[in-house]
C-alpha cells in the first residue's frame, strides 16, 4: 500500500518549521492527531517513566515500600503491576532492585499489549518479533511461569539482551528460537494466544527519539507495511481456533494499524473484540474507508494517555 | 543441546540442591541440561513441563532458568537466579 499524502498547506508547513518535523509527516499528523497542538507540544517533552513489578519475584506491595524507602515517588497506573516513576532520586535503573529482576522498566502501552491478551496460566503462547525481552517476562509473570511461552526474533544480539532479562526476572517457561517469525508454521505448534507487536516506523516514540521527526520516510512506512502484512498473516495461521491474536505497533501511521488489520478481516474468519484502554481506532483515513469494528482497536497518544504513541488491536479467531 | 540428566548427574545435582536448601523448590521442576559444545561445561536449567515438551520437539536457541552449571562431579549453582 503506498503511504497516504495529504497535500501541502500553510497550517503544516508552519507547524513543521515550528516544531522541526517533516511536513509530509505534520501533514497526516492534521488528519488523525486529536488536539495536535497539545501533542506536537507533548512529544516536544520527555515520556514519562512506568516500572512493572515482577511478581515472579516480589509483591506490589514489597517493592513499592524497598523503592520509597529510597526516595523514588511511585503511582499506580490501570495496570495493577504497573507503577509511574513520578520521582527518582538516581536513575531507575541503577537500583540492586532492578538487577535482582524485582522490576522491568517498561511503557504503560505495553503492558497494555500484553494485558489484552487475556494471558491465563498453563497456555501456550507465541511472542512473535520479542527482543529484548519486556513483553516476554510479563507474560510469563501472567502465567506463574506455567504453561510455555515461545519467544522469537531473528537478530542475536537483541535475542541475547532478552536471554539477560529472562534470567534476572526468574522467568523458566520461556523457550526462545532464532528464527524469522514469517516461518512460526514451521514449529508445527498451534497457539492458545498470539502476540504481534509487529516492527514499526516507530512514530509513536518519537518523543523519546526526537531524531524521529526528520529521519524517517514514507518509503519506510511503506516497508513496514508489508512486512507487517506478512507477519499478520503468518500468526492468524498459527492461532488455534478460538484462540487470540493481540497486534500492536508504536507507530501512529494507520497504514500500519487500522490497514493491516482490516485487510485480514476479508480473508479471514476473525472477530475484532474491543481493547480497554485508549481511543478508538480510525474507520476512515483519507479516502480510505476501514471496517466499522475497528472501532475497537484503541490507539494511545502522549499527550492523552502519557505513554508512547501505540495501536493495539485483539483479534478473536474463529476459524 | 537440551537432554534430561543422567542417573549420576542427578546425584550430584540433587546434592548441590540439598546443600543450598533448595531440595523442595527444585522437586516440582523441569530439570534439563545444555550441553554446550565449545567447553564442557554442562548448563542446568529449570523449566515448566510444557517447555519441556516443546524443547523436545525442537531444539531452542535457549530454554527455561539456567540455574548454574554441572563440571564433572560438582555443581556450580547461582543463587541470585533461583531467588
Amino acid at each position: 500500500m503506498k503511504t497516504v499524502i495529504f497535500p501541502r498547506t500553510p497550517e503544516s508547513v508552519k507547524l513543521a518549521k515550528t516544531y522541526g518535523y517533516d511536513e509530509w509527516l505534520i501533514s497526516r499528523f492534521i488528519e488523525y492527531v486529536p488536539d495536535l497542538d497539545r501533542f506536537l507540544e507533548t512529544m516536544n517533552g520527555l515520556p514519562n517513566q512506568y516500572i512493572r513489578t515482577n511478581t515472579i519475584k516480589i509483591s506490589n506491595v514489597d517493592l513499592e515500600k524497598r523503592l520509597t524507602s529510597k526516595g523514588f515517588h511511585l503511582k499506580d497506573t490501570v495496570i495493577r503491576d504497573v507503577f509511574a516513576v513520578e520521582k527518582s532520586p538516581f536513575p531507575i535503573g541503577a537500583t540492586t532492585e532492578y538487577l535482582l529482576g524485582y522490576y522491568y522498566i517498561q511503557d504503560l502501552s505495553s503492558c497494555i499489549a500484553v494485558e489484552s491478551l487475556d494471558v491465563q496460566e498453563d497456555q501456550i503462547i507465541l511472542d512473535m518479533a520479542s527482543a529484548p525481552g519486556g513483553k516476554t517476562t510479563f507474560i510469563a509473570q501472567k502465567m506463574k511461569n506455567t504453561g510455555c511461552v515461545i519467544a522469537l526474533d531473528i537478530n542475536s544480539a537483541r535475542i541475547n539482551s532478552m536471554v539477560f532479562n529472562i534470567a534476572r526476572c526468574g522467568v523458566m517457561n520461556s523457550c526462545i528460537y532464532k528464527m524469522d517469525s514469517r516461518q512460526v508454521a514451521d514449529l508445527n505448534i498451534k497457539f492458545d494466544r498470539v502476540l504481534l507487536d509487529a516492527p514499526c516506523s516507530c512514530e509513536g516514540v518519537i518523543i523519546k527519539d526526537k531524531t524521529r521527526k526528520t529521519s524517517h520516510t514514507a518509503q519506510d512506512v511503506e516497508y513496514c507495511v508489508s512486512n507487517q502484512m506478512e507477519l499478520i498473516e503468518a500468526a492468524i495461521k498459527v492461532v488455534r481456533p478460538g484462540g487470540l491474536l493481540v497486534y500492536s505497533t508504536c507507530s501512529f501511521a494507520p497504514e500500519e494499524n487500522e490497514n493491516i488489520v482490516n485487510s485480514t478481516l476479508d480473508r479471514f474468519d476473525i472477530k475484532i473484540e474491543p481493547v480497554q484502554y485508549g481511543i478508538e481506532g480510525l474507520t476512515n483515513f483519507g479516502d480510505i474507508q476501514f471496517h466499522d469494528d475497528m472501532k475497537n482497536t484503541k490507539r494511545l497518544y502522549p499527550h492523552i494517555h502519557n505513554t508512547l504513541g501505540f495501536y493495539i488491536a485483539r483479534l478473536r479467531i474463529n476459524n | 543441546m537440551y537432554r534430561r540428566p543422567d542417573r549420576n548427574e542427578l546425584t550430584i545435582l540433587k546434592r548441590a540442591f540439598y546443600n543450598w536448601g533448595i531440595f523442595d523448590f527444585i522437586e516440582e521442576k523441569t530439570l534439563l541440561l545444555n550441553d554446550l559444545r565449545h567447553n564442557k561445561i554442562k548448563e542446568v536449567c529449570l523449566l515448566s513441563t510444557a517447555s519441556e515438551v516443546i524443547v523436545f520437539q525442537r531444539e531452542p536457541y535457549y530454554a527455561g532458568l539456567k540455574i548454574g552449571e554441572l563440571k564433572k562431579n560438582s555443581c556450580r549453582l547461582c543463587r541470585e537466579q533461583i531467588l
